[in-house]
């Protein structure tokens, strides 16, 4: 498959190195050229350096013929841009963005995006983890995707076997 | 009218003194305080809020329900954009515009249905031209640099010099306005002569521009 991530930050490195990993061909993007040392000496995909909501990088990345794209820059409003172009303007089939302001996630989710709040999702983890009690954590991932954990509690009810 | 500007530089700022000298309702967004506070005590009459123009609270704080115009001139593109889109999409705004800084973006805002005014491009447009001799100046670019309004000094050989009006080729998206001739004004008639030394002010579309060039100057 052919992916493009758009941020080589913690993230879009890590996730690079993964789906590189996993046999993918894998493009990203960064407009910091020092980033890339983050993606380590096995990283074999293809590194740009540019802002990635410029359409000529995006080309130069392939975007006509991309079947993803991941937007985590540490910039929610470029990886808005970004996510628009590749989704409205390139049709590339899965566009994923991540947005670290709770609000913009949900307005941008009701636009058709599919966005990921991480601000949400690490505190409401972090809110389990502090309280230790039976939880249940719910994410939805853009308009189609969900995540949902469940975590018993050490007195649960037993369930009835039947 | 209400006019909501974001982005509180050199552009946002000399805006928001012209809309509220012109008498308009004003409100500027600017995400650096000192400079909020700047703008606040250089434009009297206008409402002056510290906060990221992106964040829709900050938005609602400087009244963008009743804003009939909301334009978006902050130095980076993609906040431009993702302004713009609030006001349309989230709060109803009947006139959205945005800066664009840099003209590879303006395909994109196009593309995403959003209006731009971009400063590059408009100026690179006029010294392009002003550069230009023998060519017809631009006095007013009008439709965000589309439309424009020129003027044509004609020479002795100059196609158009010692011809009437309904005898010139003028490209169709384009019209003569005026005639400047010594001090007099003469407003074109299809039996009116052209002369040498005559200026001529036409309304012409950027892309017709040079047809009417040559038609009524030649080419260089």
């Amino acid at each position: 498959m052919h992916i493009i991530i758009v941020g080589c930050g913690r993230v879009g490195s890590q996730l690079a190195q993964i789906l590189s990993s996993e046999g993918h061909n894998v493009v990203i993007i960064d407009k910091n050229p020092a980033a890339f040392k983050r993606l380590g000496p096995d990283f074999n995909g293809i590194t740009i350096t540019g802002v990635g909501f410029d359409p000529d990088i995006l080309k130069r990345a392939g975007i006509e013929r991309a079947e993803a794209l991941a937007a985590v820059t540490n910039g929610d409003n470029s990886n808005i841009m970004v996510s628009e172009i590749a989704k409205k303007i390139y049709n590339v089939p899965r566009v994923i963005t991540r947005i670290y302001d709770p609000l913009r996630a949900d307005i941008y989710k009701k636009f058709g995006l599919n966005t990921i709040g991480t601000t949400t999702i690490v505190a409401q983890i972090f809110r389990s983890a502090l309280l230790k009690e039976s939880s249940k954590l719910e994410f939805s991932i853009g308009t189609d995707l969900g995540l949902i954990e469940y975590k018993a509690q050490k007195e649960a009810p037993q369930t009835e076997e039947k | 009218m209400y006019v909501l500007i974001v982005g509180g530089g050199k552009v946002g700022k000399s805006l928001a003194k012209a809309l509220a000298g012109a008498g308009y309702d004003v409100a500027v967004v600017e995400k650096d305080e000192k400079i909020a506070g700047k703008i606040a005590e250089d434009v009297d009459k206008a409402l002056i809020i510290a906060g990221d123009g992106c964040d829709p609270a900050r938005l609602e704080d400087a009244g963008i329900a009743r804003a009939q115009v909301v334009t978006a001139v902050t130095g980076d593109d993609e906040d431009n954009l993702i302004i713009c889109q609030l006001a349309r999409d989230t709060f109803g705004v009947p006139r959205v515009i945005a800066r664009v800084n840099n003209p590879s973006n303006v395909i994109t805002f196009q593309k995403l249905g959003i209006d731009t005014v971009s400063s590059t491009t408009i100026i690179t447009k006029l010294i392009e031209e002003e550069a230009t001799i023998g060519d017809i100046f631009t006095l007013l670019a009008l439709k965000r640099g589309k439309l424009s309004i020129v003027e044509a000094i004609l020479s002795p050989k100059s196609p158009a010099a010692n011809k009437a009006i309904k005898e010139l080729k003028l490209p169709a998206e384009s019209i003569l306005a005026t005639i400047i001739r010594e001090n007099q004004i003469i407003f074109p008639k299809g039996n009116i002569k052209l002369l040498p030394g005559d200026s001529i002010i036409a309304l012409s579309t950027i892309e017709q521009e040079s047809a009417l060039k040559e038609a009524l100057i030649g080419k260089e």
